[in-house]
């Protein structure tokens, strides 16, 4: 792993590593040195993403924010591993909370890199009445540092003065000799990790991990805490509206109100503003002018009608479906997603959603944290099963990356449904919506009682709320939203080609008649609705317009929607899933999921045409018939809850 | 006999006046005195919150998570943590 991240920061000039704990201006900090324009290093064998950029013909990295590092989670490990091959760190930290970030400090530089400190938020902290002495700070850690209010710019032309000068630091000697004492061939910093009992560099350097690593801790925590009531002078108190709001974001009473009204808010720009009005003069654009273009070029060099110009600009061309999706639906969905995700995350409000809905998401043998990932499935069920590296065990990331992928639809697929939904009526939308909600709840429930392990507890730090500075959140959305289409462009080649093939070699009708039984026996749907499936495995958004197209019955239609949003997204979840569960288990959750769609898809079809062949198929039945179902979920739920748990 | 009686009424007494983080009052200042889970207490030091620590209950979320802060931290500690988290009122 570790020659992995070497190969992958760019070559030449030295390594500048910004680190620093959670929230505390690291990327602000990455934007002033490096510019408008960065990389993104896809860290080998994981999906988070590292930003590399230029500054005077060096390198400059940042990280994920970490409060140390060892082996405890994913961040803590690609942090640590580029802090190893680092030739010098500009450690960020918040003067406010300097005790807290110190402990970070302390630990890099016992790892003896070269180091200068960034003493951020120097506004903040003279608004809460906070002076630090940072000569007796410079003095006491030994290493340069500069204080700074990076999003008024103040102290970055000094930083960028000094960041040469950067320097080890002193190490705490009572740990001098022990890192000497590690023999095994590893550089100082491998040395004093291996000591801590990091497992993954004492494999790596074939040592045994070290007995005592909580003394160590301890010991660092211990000087970090003494340093920082040397050096910090008055600590002002600190109630302003930004208090208030942040203690009314927790409360019951006061923070579902705000979080509805913020999940509203987030609906009207990315579901309406974006998924309706951007979309659709982009799409338009897309399939009004950019693809009978292709199709006219292509036809006179092709002939139009032969096979290369429907495989290349058909109904499901390389060159035509590619394109219009990519950039005229995902484009402006994903980028209004990553958006909304940087305010949020910039603003430090997800900690504080995590915290209030906590006791909620228990149910669903999850902790308050689960609740980001889920929420950002309604975005991108892809993107949220990355996501789900945030959450802190094995057995939370298993759960709810089966609920994402099984109940939760992403925005392509709700952009369907809005559409289908939208000829059907309100009394259908409402019916999916208590279907949808009942499924979830119930698999929740019953993964959380019957997969082994106890719920993860729940410990995280609430960042001080903060008013999110534009050019910060939309750089970071440009560059996740890049990145993002850059990814999945290969892939959306790849399925539109792959169903133009089968479109010219008549194999699609080959599984159509395969799927009959299936289809048109158990769903009681078209045959053509097989191809709205086969698509819905690679690209829910394949098969939209077909269902347009097909002109069934309300019963029909919200069957298949039932059961496309049940089945896995996208084949880029399906890889996200695979890749991040393994081979066995993901295709376990696979074929489970799309058994249990059709599985409920045709129960529910059954139902409703039973309802409608005894007349009573009108708004108030299918409500009835709704409220039966979620009913059952409750009570399912309740009955669980009520057994007592082995595993406590 | 004695001994074990004495030593036996000395835990008992110690279980029962053993003051859990869930407990705590809203406002209310308490030291940290134990934290039984290896990882948290691990992750709990570099925050800042290692056995001994003193804190301030600064709110009790309804049947959901305590908030401690520290020198201007806050911290969010689900309901079933805080149950295993034992401190002491001072
Ligand atoms: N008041 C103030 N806010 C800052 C300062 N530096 C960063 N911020 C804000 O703190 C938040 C987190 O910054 P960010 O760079 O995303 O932190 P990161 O998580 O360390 O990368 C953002 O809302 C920034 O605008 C500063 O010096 N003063
Ligand atoms: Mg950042």
């Amino acid at each position: 792993m570790n020659d992995g991240i070497e190969s992958r920061i760019p070559a030449g000039g030295k390594k500048i590593v910004l680190a620093g704990n959670p929230n505390v201006g690291k990327s602000v900090f990455f934007n002033a040195l490096t510019g408008l324009y960065a990389d993104v290093a896809n860290y080998p064998g994981t999906t988070l993403d590292i930003a590399c950029g230029r500054y005077n013909g060096d390198v400059v990295i940042d990280t994920p924010g970490v409060y140390g590092v060892s082996s405890y989670s994913e961040e803590e490990e690609i942090t640590r591993d580029i802090i190893l091959v680092a030739d010098i760190v500009v450690n960020i930290v918040d003067m406010v909370h300097l005790e807290r970030d110190l402990f970070l400090t302390l630990q890099i530089i016992d790892m003896g890199i070269p180091i200068i400190m960034a003493l951020n938020m120097a506004d903040e902290a003279e608004r809460g009445g906070m002076k630090i002495n940072h000569a007796l700070l410079e003095e006491l850690l030994g290493i340069p540092v500069v204080p700074t209010a990076a999003v008024h710019h103040t102290g970055i032309d000094e930083l960028k003065e000094k960041i040469y000068q950067a320097r080890p630091g002193l190490v705490d000697s009572s740990l001098v000799e022990k890192i000497s004492q590690v023999s095994t061939p590893c550089s100082r910093g491998e040395a004093l990790l291996i000591l801590e009992g990091d497992p993954v560099v004492s494999q790596r350097c074939g040592a045994a991990p070290g007995a005592e690593p909580e003394s160590i801790y301890r010991s660092r925590r211990e000087r970090a805490n003494q340093i920082a009531s040397l050096v910090v002078k008055e600590a002002g108190e600190n109630q302003g509206f930004a208090d208030k709001l942040g203690r009314w974001m927790l409360l019951p009473v006061t923070g579902f109100p705000l979080l509805l009204l913020t999940l509203w808010g987030i609906y009207e720009l990315v579901g309406v503003f974006i998924a309706q009005f951007i979309v659709g003069f982009t799409e338009q654009i897309m399939s009004g002018y950019y693809e009978p273009v292709i199709r006219s070029l292509l036809g006179g060099f092709l002939g139009p009608g032969s096979v290369l110009t429907t495989i290349l600009a058909g109904q499901y061309g390389v060159l035509t479906l590619t394109v219009t999706y990519l950039i005229g639906l995902l484009l402006p969905l994903v980028l209004g997603i990553f958006l909304v995700m940087a305010i949020l995350e910039d603003s430090g409000y997800l900690p504080r959603i995590a915290t209030l809905v906590d006791r909620s998401v228990s149910a669903l043998g999850l902790n308050g944290q689960a609740i980001i990932p889920l929420i950002l499935g309604f975005g991108c069920v892809t993107m949220a099963c990355i996501s789900t590296r945030l959450l802190s065990s094995e057995r939370e990331r298993r759960i709810a990356i089966f609920l994402l992928a099984f109940g939760v639809p992403c925005s392509a697929q709700l952009a369907i449904i809005m559409a289908v939904f939208a000829g059907l009526g309100p009394t259908y939308l409402l019916l999916y919506i208590l279907i949808l909600f009942s499924i979830l709840v119930t698999t929740g429930t019953f993964l959380g009682r019957y997969l082994p392990g106890v719920p993860a507890p729940l410990l995280i730090e609430l960042p001080p709320l903060r008013l999110p500075q534009p050019k910060n959140f939309i750089k970071k959305a440009w560059t996740r939203s890049y990145n993002f289409i850059k990814e999945a462009l290969p892939l959306f080649a790849g399925g539109a080609l792959f169903l133009s093939i089968l479109e010219v070699t008549g194999l699609l009708q080959g599984l159509r008649v395969l799927l009959t039984p299936l289809t048109v026996n158990w769903l009681h749907l078209p045959p053509e609705i097989a191809d709205v499936f086969i698509m819905g495995a690679i690209r829910k958004e394949f098969g939209a317009a077909t269902i347009m197209n097909l002109h069934m019955l309300p019963i029909q239609d919200f069957v298949v929607m039932l059961t496309l949003t049940l089945t896995v997204p996208c084949i880029a979840s399906t890889m996200v899933i695979l890749k991040e569960r393994g081979w066995r288990e993901g295709i376990l959750i696979w074929c489970v999921i799309y058994a249990l769609a059709f599985l409920i898809g045709g129960v529910t079809a059954h139902l409703l045409e039973a309802l409608s062949k005894a007349g009573v198929l009108n708004a108030s039945a299918s409500l009835l018939f709704g409220l039966i179902i979620f009913l059952t979920g409750t009570v399912l739920i309740l009955s669980m809850r009520c057994r007592p748990r082995k595993a406590d | 006999m004695i001994m074990i009686i004495i030593i036996f009424i000395v835990v008992i007494l110690g279980e029962v006046t053993t003051v859990r983080l869930d407990k705590a009052n809203k406002g209310q200042i308490v030291k940290i005195t134990e934290i039984p889970n290896d990882r948290v207490r691990v992750q709990a030091i570099r925050f800042g919150l290692s056995e001994g620590a003193v804190v301030t209950c600064r709110e009790v979320v309804p049947a959901g998570p305590v908030i401690v802060t520290r020198n201007k931290q806050e911290i969010a500690i689900g309901r079933n943590l805080a149950k295993t988290i034992s401190v002491e009122p001072c």
